[in-house]
């Protein structure tokens, strides 16, 4: 399979990170009472790299992965977007951001049960772009979309709705979803949570033919075999950064 | 872009949108529905207090006032105003053998009402239906009908008799169809012509009034009159009290009309002063405005003429000059008033489509919580969130509004169809045509008006989805995603 996806700049020394993510902190008020749920977390994605980050449930890397995508705001601390701050865009700059900059996939896909597969792609490319815009690029986006679709393997079921598609062609559509508007992040929530081994090794080497195309990824896992696929593996325990691990030749790493 | 694709998706895939649009619908239908009826039930009421009144009425004192051909001249002359002609009004009694009826006696001038107010439209029965009736002689109504026009006009009643008529274009004298006490109307609220006095002289009573409005100086006049057509103006008061002779007829009855006479005459000893010319009285003038006129500037026109004509009367108060609507403004005020306040209960009963939308909506939002989040996820904006379901609200009140105009011109152009089913399968007449003036009920739809309510329920719809749309567009993304 040949993906197409943002090409990673040459790096002849170590390339400036595309995300950074300083003393982020994040608490959430739940049954009256505070949970603090990342407690001073530091992180760093660098252009072209698989980063997976792993932790047990609750562990916060969920959160960490929604303030990396602009989901939401982090009670202290910041995140760097090629070096600047995400979180002082407002408003339609950080809608824009979440559109063009990251591209997002879910564990339970999140697709728009009333579209068609080829309609939930084109959807995200309709988002920022008026009425003019997107009339204007129809054709190419569309055409865009449609070769998104045929490479994840799905060209015959273009015209399903997602309840007629299994868990591991929706999850495709996802990341054609995500992959639409070319992103130079993407980021993934527990991508193979919600699929059967078989299936979820299929989407692991989608990620994998990804990477290797050069899309920085970040990846947010429990399972320790998904993290083995990443170049990098950042472990939270508790909210906190517990460790860091680097694969030795993480191009090199035969798929899951 | 997004907002256009997810709402035509909504539209047909979802069945609570449905009921929003059936409540718009069925609101928007309702609303119209009552609109036109009343609306069609007041437009019958004008032409019928039109058809007898002419444009614009000069009232005087009961017991009239002099002047009034040179009045009627100079107002003939006005820009505004295309002919005029003087009619008297009295309080009289029509006595129906054995039983008695008091009525509203005009006195007008046959040839000029018609070219003033038209109104032969008024006329129950033409002289088709009269030929109609003759036509067959042999049977009884056309007996009972023959015997009473023999009484009327000398015909002979054989094969021919209808033939030999003559054309009613000009009737002695009319009544309103519900001043004989006995007329009734059949369950398809037409009168009976059997039952109806045309064709009979009835004797009348008036009590002149003396120049200065006083009464028991004259003695009661009484005369028989031929009544040779009956009047349905639709308007109860018309049908139900007048009498309409001809103007000299009823002029002399009370003694009004120009004759001579004598100063300090003494009815004691039959002498009087010297001889005098005693000037004509009317007590009313109908007057009707030039095509195209200002109603209210004619009257006011008018008012002056009256008003310099006066000028020389310092101790009379001068005739007042009102438009029709001025004059049935009891009648025309309390239907008005009616469907005012009809529509505007319809209105409020429209709320509950607003309520239905914001209620809809509200569950939409919830179910669609997730999608939100997806969609601020991936780029959609707090604007564009509110904005699509502003324009399903919007989708949602076009289509519910358009069906429900569609559904009220099709029920309120079919009404009376509608009714003669209901009739014929349940026996259930919803418009008595007994009770009411109007034979049918009104079934025309007025376009402006129901654009209007279209607008409207259009406007509520929005309305009704804009509180939810701002819920839905506040919800941070990450919360909607994590809603279950």
């Amino acid at each position: 399979m040949n993906l197409t996806a943002t090409p990673a700049p040459a790096a002849v020394t170590a390339p400036p990170p595309i995300l950074r993510a300083q003393a982020i902190e994040k608490t959430y008020r739940m049954g009256g009472k505070d949970l603090r749920v990342l407690k001073g977390v530091d992180c760093e994605v660098r252009p072209g790299e698989l980063l997976a980050i792993l932790g047990r449930s609750g562990s916060g890397k969920s959160t960490l992965l929604h303030l990396l995508g602009g989901l939401d705001r982090p009670d202290a601390g910041q995140v760097f977007y090629d070096g600047e701050d995400v979180y002082r865009r407002r408003g339609r700059e950080l809608d824009r951001y979440r559109n063009h900059s990251v591209g997002f996939v879910f564990q339970f896909y999140h697709l728009l049960p009333e579209l068609s597969a080829l309609e939930n792609v084109t959807v995200a490319a309709m988002l920022q772009r008026g009425v003019a815009g997107w009339m204007g690029a129809k054709k190419q986006l569309t055409q865009r979309a449609r070769d998104l679709l045929d490479q994840m393997g799905l060209a015959d079921r273009m015209t399903h709705r997602p309840s007629k598609l299994s868990g591991g062609e929706r999850q495709r559509v996802a990341i054609a979803r995500a992959l639409i508007n070319e992103p130079r992040v993407l980021l993934a929530d527990e991508p193979t949570g919600n699929l059967d081994q078989e299936t979820g090794a299929s989407i692991l080497e989608l990620f994998d033919q990804l990477h290797a195309g050069g899309q920085t990824t970040v990846m947010v896992t429990h399972d320790p075999k998904v993290a083995d696929a990443a170049d990098r593996v950042v472990t939270l325990v508790g909210g906190r950064l517990a460790g860091e691990e680097v694969a030795q030749s993480p191009t090199d790493q035969p798929a899951p | 872009m997004f907002k256009l694709l997810l709402v035509l998706k909504y539209l047909r895939r979802k069945l609570a949108p449905l009921f929003a649009a059936l409540a718009v619908m069925l609101c928007t239908a309702m609303v119209i529905i009552v609109m036109s009826v009343m609306g069609g039930f007041l437009e019958n009421f004008r032409a019928s207090a039109h058809a007898l009144t002419g444009d614009i009425v000069v009232e005087g004192p009961l017991q009239g006032f002099t002047g009034y051909e040179e009045l009627v001249a100079t107002i003939e002359a006005l820009p505004e105003v295309a002919a005029a002609a003087p009619m008297l009004r009295a309080v009289g009694l029509v006595n129906f053998r054995d039983t008695a009826k008091p009525v509203q006696l005009q006195g007008v001038d046959f040839q000029k009402l018609e070219q003033i107010v038209g109104y032969k439209k008024t006329l129950l029965w033409n002289n088709d239906q009269l030929r109609q009736h003759l036509r067959d002689p042999q049977s009884e109504a056309g007996k009972a009908f023959v015997a009473k026009m023999t009484r009327a006009f000398p015909i002979d009643p054989g094969p021919e008799a209808g033939a030999k008529i003559p054309a009613l274009a000009l009737p002695e004298a009319v009544m309103g169809v519900e001043v004989y006490p006995f007329q009734r109307r059949n369950d398809d609220g037409d009168y009976e012509l059997s039952r109806s006095r045309a064709g009979e002289k009835l004797p009348v009573t008036v009590i002149p009034l003396t120049e200065a409005g006083t009464v028991g100086v004259l003695e009661p006049v009484r005369r028989e009159i031929l009544i040779t057509n009956e009047v349905k103006s639709g308007l109860y008061d018309i049908d139900a009290s007048a009498v309409v002779l001809p103007f000299s007829t009823l002029q002399s009855m009370l003694n009004m009309q120009p004759r001579t006479g004598f100063t300090d005459f003494d009815p004691n000893t039959g002498r009087g002063g010297e001889e005098i010319q005693v000037p004509g009285r009317a007590n009313q003038l109908v007057i009707k405005a030039a095509p195209g006129a200002d109603l209210l500037a004619a009257r006011d026109a008018v008012q002056a003429v009256i008003a310099k004509q006066w000028e020389d009367r310092p101790l009379q108060f001068p005739p007042l000059a009102r438009t029709w609507e001025e004059v049935h403004q009891n009648i025309l005020g309390a239907v008005e008033n009616e469907k005012g306040l009809v529509t505007f209960l319809f209105g409020i009963i429209g709320l509950v489509a607003v309520v239905m939308v914001a209620t809809t909506f509200y569950m939409i939002v919830l179910e669609k919580t997730r999608d939100i989040g997806v969609l601020r996820a991936i780029g959609a904006s707090r604007g564009g969130i509110m904005g699509l379901f502003v324009g399903y609200g919007l989708a949602i009140g076009v289509v519910g509004s358009l069906l429900g105009l569609a559904i009220a011109v099709g029920i309120v152009t079919h009404l009376n169809e509608i009714q003669a089913i209901l009739n014929t399968w349940f026996g259930w007449q919803m418009w008595d045509p007994k009770t009411y003036f109007f034979d049918r009920i009104p079934d025309t739809v007025n376009y402006t008006e129901a654009l209007r309510v279209v607008a409207g329920a259009i406007i509520s719809s929005v309305v009704g989805a804009m509180i939810p749309a701002w819920i839905a567009g506040r919800l941070k993304p990450v919360d909607a995603l994590r809603y279950e």
